[in-house]
Formats: C-alpha cells, structure tokens, sequence
C-alpha cells in the first residue's frame, strides 16, 4: 500500500474517532492541530489505526510518532514488511 | 471542532518552574502537554503552590546530579509511552503483562536504564496526573488531623519521598521517621530529594523488617499493586500498626504498567481485601486517571486511582 493510500483510510479513521466530517487530514498534522487528540482518544486512535490496517505497535513505535505521516510511514513499512 | 488553536496558560496561578516543564513537555509530546496544561488551567493556587515546591527540590536534586529539567521530562515522556502501550495489550487482553515479581525483576528492576526513567517520570506524574494529585491532595489535607496522635511514622515503598516530605512539613520533626523499600534507587531517590537528616532509611524486605515497637501511622502508596500477595502485605502492616494507628493506602484498579503485577478491577475489590484483612475504613477516595464520562471511562477500562485512611477493626 502507498503512503498517499494510507492517509485517505487514515482520514476515514480519523474523521470517526474526532467526530469530524470535514477534517483535513495531512502528514503534517500533529496532536496540537486537533483540539480533541487528548490522551483519552490518542488511545482509543492508536487502537482503531492498529484494527483498520490489521497491525500492532510496539512501544517504540508509538513513542516515534511526531506527526501523521510518520504514522503513516510506519504502517506503510508494517503492511509492506 | 477547530484546528490549529494553540493552548494558552489560562490558570490565573502559575509558578517559573511549571511553566518551564510546560514548555520542554510541548515540543516533545503535545499530547501530554494538553493534558498537563488542562489541569494547571484548572488548578488552584495550592496546587502550584505545592508543585512548585517539591518540583523545586526535585530540581535542585537533578543539578546536584548534573541533570537538567528537558532530563526529567524525557524519563516522564518514556514512562508514559511505555504506559500507553500498556493500556493499549491491557484493553486486548484483560491482564497485566507481568504475573510474577520475578518477571518484573528481570525486566524492570535489573534494568538500571528502565528503573531510572520510570522512577523520574513518576517524579512529575505526581503533579501531572490528576488522579495522582488527588491522593496527594487527600494526604495532604487529612494528615494534620491525626497529628497529636503521630510520634511513629513509617512509610512503605517511598517512591519518590513526597509523601515524606508531606508528613514532615504537617507532622513535624519530633515524629520518628523511617522509610522502608527494597529498592535502592528509590531510597536514593527519595534522599536525595527530601534532603535532610531526620529520617531513617532502611533497604530491607518489609516482611523481615521488626523495629521492636508499633507505628502509630503508615503511609503505603501505590505498592500493593506491585505485589504477588497484597493481602500478606496488609496483614504485615496489622501486624507493624499500633492499635489505634491509622494507615494512609493507595492503589489503582486497571492501571497497567511496565512494573504492576495484581489486578484490582474495580475499588469494590480494594475494599474487600481492606476487610478481609482486619481493617476498616474511616475516609477514602476514587477518582479515575482521565477526566471522561463514566461510560468512555468503563469501555477504555480507564485506570482508577483508590485512596483510603483504615484503621483496625
């Protein structure tokens, strides 16, 4: 799968979790673009990202992530690996 | 929703050293920055009164050890990945990953590069979590009240030494102090930030420690779910209480970490082992980790921060 391919089902993801229809995803989106990214739904995130593409993070993983699309890079590498 | 609001330091109190753990906290980890600036926003000024204070002789701490603050908040942005992750199989599986101390001690405590992150990150989650604030602040506020009946004092498990350092500034020095830990880091730690010489210290097994006398109070915090058997260190605690002792007990229920063995899953199972072991209770205290609906909090099986004063039946 692309990394362009990963942020439009990220989006959908994304979209579910902040209730938001008209979120604007991008790779550069950190936790201080959404005001709703807490550590409430940064877990109930992390746990959606790891069912909709069929993945698990390690510890590691979810302490690399600076902004989505390192995410991204990281499933893409997951799904690809 | 609205995108791209920066958060701004609302509360009307604010102290130099808060602000400058805010800014470090940030850049590395915006998430935990928002939920540190929520609570200050809505703190009081005893909260920064008393975080700044101990975060203060935390720092002086780390400079006498050649560490700055950008230190700290590294070992707490660890410790609180490692913590996510845990909630994360938590919520897969029902269990704590760890069913054994050996299992913790081979992972964790052996593991000096592990130890001293998780016990600095738990230095700052202290004032950071509002559910560790909160047993804190119950600490705090009902200690004095038992004060003219206080002249032994011992701490289990010291942690960090700001429940030390609590009893001192309400009890006073002419209690007797002692503070027993299997953990050598943490006796470091906790001397190294209490910082004075009034307290004796003892690196041993509680279960082989026998002073020849009663305490008159206990302070046991965030212990027992480090342990195989909490019932057995309860009945030793009985056994260290004077008749009329009191003693101050914390614990969480569904609260995976990197170094919990047994699972409370809710307060209702705390309470019975506080019975079951011959105590009852005189005030206590829940209050879950996150500040969510009570719905989200049980579908997330979000952890629950217990607190209690028991004393003999």
């Amino acid at each position: 799968m692309e990394k362009s391919e990963v942020l439009e089902k990220l989006s959908v993801v994304f979209k579910d979790i902040f209730d938001s229809a008209d979120m604007n995803l991008t790779f550069e989106t950190t936790a201080m673009d959404v005001d709703e990214w807490d550590s409430i739904t940064n877990i109930e995130l992390v746990v959606a990202v790891e069912t909709e593409f069929g993945i698990e993070f390690t510890a590691d993983d979810i302490a690399s992530f600076q902004n989505v699309g390192e995410m991204c890079d990281m499933i893409v590498s997951k799904l690809n690996g | 929703m609205s995108h791209g609001k920066s958060l701004s330091v609302e509360s009307k109190f604010m102290s130099e050293i808060i602000t400058e753990l805010l800014d470090i906290l940030k850049s590395a980890n915006p998430v935990q920055y928002k939920k540190v600036q929520t609570l200050v926003d809505s703190s009081d000024e005893d909260f920064i009164s008393s975080a700044s204070t101990f975060l203060n002789k935390y720092k002086s701490y780390l400079v006498k050890e050649g560490k700055q603050l950008d230190f700290a908040v590294d070992c707490y942005c660890k410790m609180n990945n490692d913590m996510v992750y845990e909630r994360i199989q938590f919520l897969k599986t029902g269990e704590y990953k760890n069913k054994s101390f050996d299992d913790v001690e081979k992972a964790i405590y052996n593991n000096h590069e592990v130890m001293k992150y998780h016990m600095h990150g738990l230095v700052l989650a202290q004032f950071f979590w509002v559910d560790q604030y909160h047993r804190f602040l119950s600490f705090s506020e009902n200690l004095p009240k038992y004060k003219s009946s206080i002249n032994k004092y011992l701490e289990v498990g010291g942690g960090h030494g700001l429940y030390l350092y609590e009893a001192i500034n309400r009890l006073g020095k002419d209690v007797d102090y002692d503070l027993v830990d299997i953990s050598m880091t943490s006796i470091e730690l906790s001397k190294g930030i209490v910082d004075n010489d009034i307290v004796n210290y003892h690196h041993v097994d509680i279960f082989d420690y026998d002073p020849g006398y009663k305490y008159d109070f206990i302070t046991i915090g965030e212990v027992l779910e480090h342990l195989e058997d909490p019932k057995a260190m309860m009945e030793r605690l009985e056994y260290l209480l004077n008749d009329n002792g009191l003693i101050y007990v914390t614990t969480p229920a569904n609260a995976p970490m990197i170094d919990h063995i047994y699972l409370f899953n809710n307060a209702d199972e705390i309470r019975s082992m506080i019975d079951e072991t011959g105590f009852e209770i005189v005030k206590e205290r829940t209050m879950y980790a996150e500040d969510a609906p009570k719905e989200k909090a049980e579908k997330y099986k979000m952890p629950l921060m217990y607190s209690s004063f028991i004393k003999k039946k």
